[in-house]
């Protein structure tokens, strides 16, 4: 209730600031003045806490700023992505929001107190990574088509497991039950590690996996992928067909990650910032990061990205509806 | 590669002088933020990782371990000289090792506590040297029906670790249990027991569980008594530090078991110290001639956790190095690191970073002996700690606890938990409600649930999985066994009792 | 009379059970093979009421004689209530001060505040301590682990 408040009133202070006088725009013009913060809505080590120092990294320069990279977890994100959708519109408080706080989420949850689509004005979605499908090597499952077989003949059998409910794996896997009229187990997990160590002990048929965790395990000849869920083939996993190359017409899926300012942000800063980020995702170094990572570089622009956005949360929105999710 | 050639190259690389000193920093930082309450191994490794980007990533995975046991070795500290737990591993040295501090005995309690923690490293450090990708096979073929067993077991020892009343003891388990309920349901995401705060849905930390139940608790309970009540220490020479002849006789056999179980249950992924030290203790009790000691200041309820405790750290490294699965929620964070540093840990790390493989390990021994050689000097420093009147060193306490809780999320919502637990505890303090099977249910409780909802979706709901699956039937036996031995003996007592009564 | 008051730790844990009980029978309950959400929380309330019955049982028996001391070694007498509001206050106001206006006033509110906890107490000690304490925090908490506050100032 009170930050609601707090929240309406910061935003009626922001857009009656912008009609009434020029002073939004002179505010605009000499931004940025002070430290720039970007918020990781995860604990420090992962990858969006990485690509998050990196961009902080590569933008600071340009902007004549220092960037600061908080990071405030919980709540598979939501914790700091309702943080920065509090902060002040001013352009000192980023966040690096994820597929799960800035997009499923609102499909999941009728009580998240931030909406993804009116909360935010994006900055750029920054990458986008596929996941990968894959199996122990010794399973019998070759080919996405053996799994659908086994699928259909045995109903609730397959067993898949993922981090967590409303995670981008968890949702792949039931877009995949949806488009292949399939009825998948899933098998959630506390983190990715814990469902990697029953697929490799042999509990559960299949995960679908982050491509550089689970190359390793290709790599070693542990684990067999059968697909990638993004539209194209991955340049770590030569080869391997789409899900929608083996036969599951319609199907894409990924994981991205962006960088979100609360929304009310005046245009000028988001385009100051786009442009620092786009030039920053031209050099060579992140170049070779992104790539030793796996990730596809995106660079949307904040117009790209707010429709990008709108498009996600309906996608995952029919997802979590047509599987009966919503909590 | 072959052992010997192992050890070589990683003592090359362990006692490079770039490593030495950053172990040395590692250990330093880590028995630092150990002793201070509040601020445990997982903040502090956090908030130095992004110190190490720059580092070479072996050199910064020396350091960020050397925090990680270091900091094993300084918990263990002002638990027993404060009463001060910061974590489930903490509470079980608080167990035995305070009442020997209030004793006078605090020299003693440090000393066989840092000998002890080094038996027990050494002793899962030469398993990981040796049989890490074994031990990590074996460890695969834990399933949930598997998990479930040993967290039963953990949390029927849990019920009869203290020696005061054992219901009481038994409903705070069963208390632990739900409060652990409190956060996001693994199977569906429904948030319970949340009331619409997000901040909750992760569940209460157990740091601020910890430091409320036990710290805040502890520093209300002692404000306003007068001085010298709280704890009187001598001066302290190097014999007061040693075991009497006896006492060694009592110690080693203790150490030992410690360290086996918990090299073992520390090498299980997910489950973390916590069991590990725990059912040491659970052992020790049971196996003792003298259960009744225990809780009173016994060397044996000291000794065996320290050395599990710090046996299970190590060998949470073995999954860690040989499969790419870290054993707890620490070595996840260490495991960030290695990615961080552009190498991706996973089953061809020993082929592919043989440097930094067992450059780790003979790290890990040589920081042990680093700890040693920085933390007996010290015990005389800690002990005089005692000697600093209470009302000057508690607002610190305070402050400490506050800003260690506030630290892991950057949440201050964490604070309110924090003073919500302390009067939680003040209250149970006065009822005579013990605090420590809080803690040890609120961990096992949500992982007894987590693998028992998942061992049933796996096996379709078949309750037979449990003991058909050999490895869990052998451990659903052995909780059995354990509860006989505990309640048979005291039902029959009680039944003669009430038969005299009558 | 002195029994009913024995009668109160059991009694709390009870109603603490009932409530939990109420809230885990609204969440989904599923059934023993397949438990849903709301499963675990309705037996471990069950379970904590009945202990929490035989908690009062075993005090009533004992017929309000002195407590037990615990295993934990703390004394179970009488706690004031002076420390107890002195130190909640000081932590709650630690807490509204740490992101408004900064460590130190936060810091120095919090020793000033617990010292009212003791019966007796030198202003001059507690400045000292107020003033240590912050300086040492500053370097340990802002400088060295890079906490996100400031020293003075959100």
């Amino acid at each position: 209730m009170d930050v609601l408040k707090r929240k309406i009133l910061a935003t009626f202070a922001a857009a009656g600031l912008a009609m009434a006088l020029p002073a939004g725009s002179l505010m605009a013009q000499s931004w940025p003045e002070e430290p720039i913060t970007i918020v990781v809505p995860f604990p420090p080590g992962g990858s969006t806490d990485l690509l998050a120092r990196k961009i902080g990294e590569a933008i600071s320069g340009p902007l004549g700023q220092p960037v600061v990279v908080e990071n405030r977890g919980g709540a598979g994100g939501t914790v700091g992505a309702n943080y920065v959708a509090n902060a002040d519109p001013d352009g000192y408080t980023l966040l690096m929001g994820v597929t799960g706080s800035n997009a499923i989420s609102a499909a999941l949850r009728d009580d998240l107190p931030y909406s993804p689509t009116e909360d935010f004005d994006p900055v750029s979605i920054v990458i986008s990574s596929p996941l990968v499908l894959v199996v122990r090597s010794d399973s019998d499952f070759e080919t996405v088509e053996d799994v659908l077989t086994y699928a259909r003949e045995n109903p609730d059998s397959f067993t898949h497991g993922t981090p967590g409910v409303g995670t981008s794996m968890h949702m792949s896997a039931e877009l995949f039950g949806l488009v292949s009229d399939t009825s998948l187990v899933h098998v959630p997990y506390q983190g990715s590690a814990a469902a990697l160590q029953d697929l490799l002990g042999g509990q559960i048929d299949a995960m679908f996996g982050d491509i550089l965790v689970t190359s390793e395990y290709i790599t070693s000849g542990r684990l067999r992928p059968l697909a990638v869920t993004g539209t194209q083939e991955h340049f770590l996993l030569e080869g391997v067909p789409t899900v929608e190359e083996a036969g599951l017409d319609g199907y894409s899926a990924f994981s991205w990650q962006g960088l979100f300012a609360p929304a009310g942000t005046p245009p000028q800063v988001l385009d100051t910032l786009y442009a620092a980020v786009s030039d920053a995702l031209q050099s060579d170094d992140i170049q070779a990061l992104f790539r030793e990572r796996g990730f596809l570089v995106e660079g949307m622009s904040p117009a790209e990205s707010k429709q990008f956005i709108a498009d996600e949360v309906a996608k995952w929105t029919e997802v979590v509806d047509a599987a009966g999710l919503k909590n | 590669m072959d052992l010997l050639s192992g050890i070589t190259l990683g003592l090359q690389t362990a006692l490079s002088w770039q490593a030495l000193m950053f172990c040395f920093i590692g250990v330093t930082v880590g028995t630092v933020v150990g002793v201070l309450p509040g601020i445990g191994a997982l903040a502090a490794i956090s908030l130095a990782l992004p110190l190490t980007y720059y580092l070479d990533p072996t050199v910064a995975l020396i350091m960020l371990a050397g925090i990680f046991y270091g900091a094993q070795y300084g918990g263990s500290t002002s638990s027993i000289l404060l009463n001060l737990p910061g974590t489930a591993t903490a509470a079980i040295t608080c167990l035995d090792g305070n009442p020997l501090a209030k004793q006078g005995r605090a020299p003693l309690a440090l000393f066989v506590t840092a000998i002890n923690s080094f038996i027990g490293s050494t002793f899962a450090i030469v398993l990981v040297m040796g049989f890490a990708p074994v031990i990590a096979e074996f460890a695969l073929s834990f399933g949930s029906a598997e998990y479930f067993s040993v967290i039963l077991l953990g949390l029927v020892a849990a019920s009869t670790m203290t020696s005061g009343s054992a219901w009481k003891a038994l409903a705070m388990v069963v208390f632990g249990l739900a409060l652990g309920q409190v956060g996001t349901d693994i199977n569906t995401g429904q948030f319970r027991f949340t009331f619409g705060q997000y901040a909750l849905a992760d569940g209460f930390s157990l740091v601020a569980l910890a430091m409320g139940l036990f710290g805040v608790a502890e520093i209300i309970s002692n404000i306003g008594q007068p001085p010298g009540t709280v704890h009187s220490v001598g001066r302290i020479r190097f014999r007061d530090m040693l075991p009497a002849r006896g006492e060694w006789k009592r110690i080693w056999a203790p150490t030992l078991r410690g360290s086996v179980i918990g090299s073992f249950v520390g090498a299980l992924p997910g489950t973390g110290p916590g069991i590990a030290t725990l059912m040491a203790y659970a052992t020790e009790k049971r196996l003792s001639k003298t259960p009744e000691r225990f809780g009173h200041g016994a060397l044996e309820g000291l000794s065996a956790p320290e050395a599990a405790n710090n046996a299970s750290v190590q060998a949470a490294f073995i999954p860690t190095l040989s499969l790419g699965i870290p054993g707890d929620a620490v070595v996840a964070v260490l495991m960030g690191a290695m990615i961080l540093h552009g190498i991706q840990p996973g089953p061809n790390l020993i082929t592919n970073e043989p440097e930094m493989f067992w450059g780790l390990i003979m790290s890990f021994w040589v920081g042990n002996i680093l700890l040693l050689i920085l933390n007996i000097p010290l015990i005389g420093l800690w002990v005089k700690l005692l000697s600093i009147p209470y009302h000057l060193l508690y607002p610190g306490i305070l402050i400490f606890i506050c800003l260690g809780v506030y630290s892991a999320d950057n949440n201050v919502f964490d604070i309110y938990v924090v003073l919500g637990f302390g009067l939680v505890g003040v209250l149970m303090r006065r009822w005579g409600f013990p605090a420590t099977p809080v803690l040890l249910g609120f961990i096992l409780g949500p992982l007894l649930e987590e693998h028992f909802r998942r061992a049933m979706l796996l096996s379709k709901g078949d309750l037979l999985v449990f003991f058909e699956r050999p490895i869990s039937a052998i451990f659903l036996a052995l909780s059995l066994l354990f509860l006989g031995s505990v309640f048979l003996p005291g039902l029959r007592k009680r039944l003669g009792r009430q038969a005299t009564d009558t | 009379m002195t029994s009913v008051k024995s009668l109160l730790p059991g009694a709390t844990l009870f109603v603490f059970a009932l409530a939990m009980a109420v809230i885990a029978a609204g969440y989904p309950l599923g059934s023993l093979l397949r438990p849903g959400p709301g499963f675990f929380p309705l037996v471990i309330a069950i379970l904590l009421a009945g202990l929490a019955l035989a908690t009062m049982v075993e005090d009533w028996r004992r017929d309000g004689g002195p407590v037990p001391p615990d295993d934990e070694g703390a004394d179970a007498g009488r706690v004031s209530m002076r420390p107890v509001i002195a130190t909640s206050a000081a932590i709650i106001v630690f807490a509204l001060l740490l992101e408004r206006l900064g460590f130190v006033p936060a810091a120095l509110a919090l020793v000033a505040i617990a010292a009212l906890g003791e019966p007796r107490r030198n202003w001059l000690t507690v400045a000292l301590v107020g003033v240590f304490m912050s300086a040492f925090g500053i370097v340990l908490f802002i400088w060295l682990l890079g906490l996100p506050i400031e020293p003075f100032g959100a």
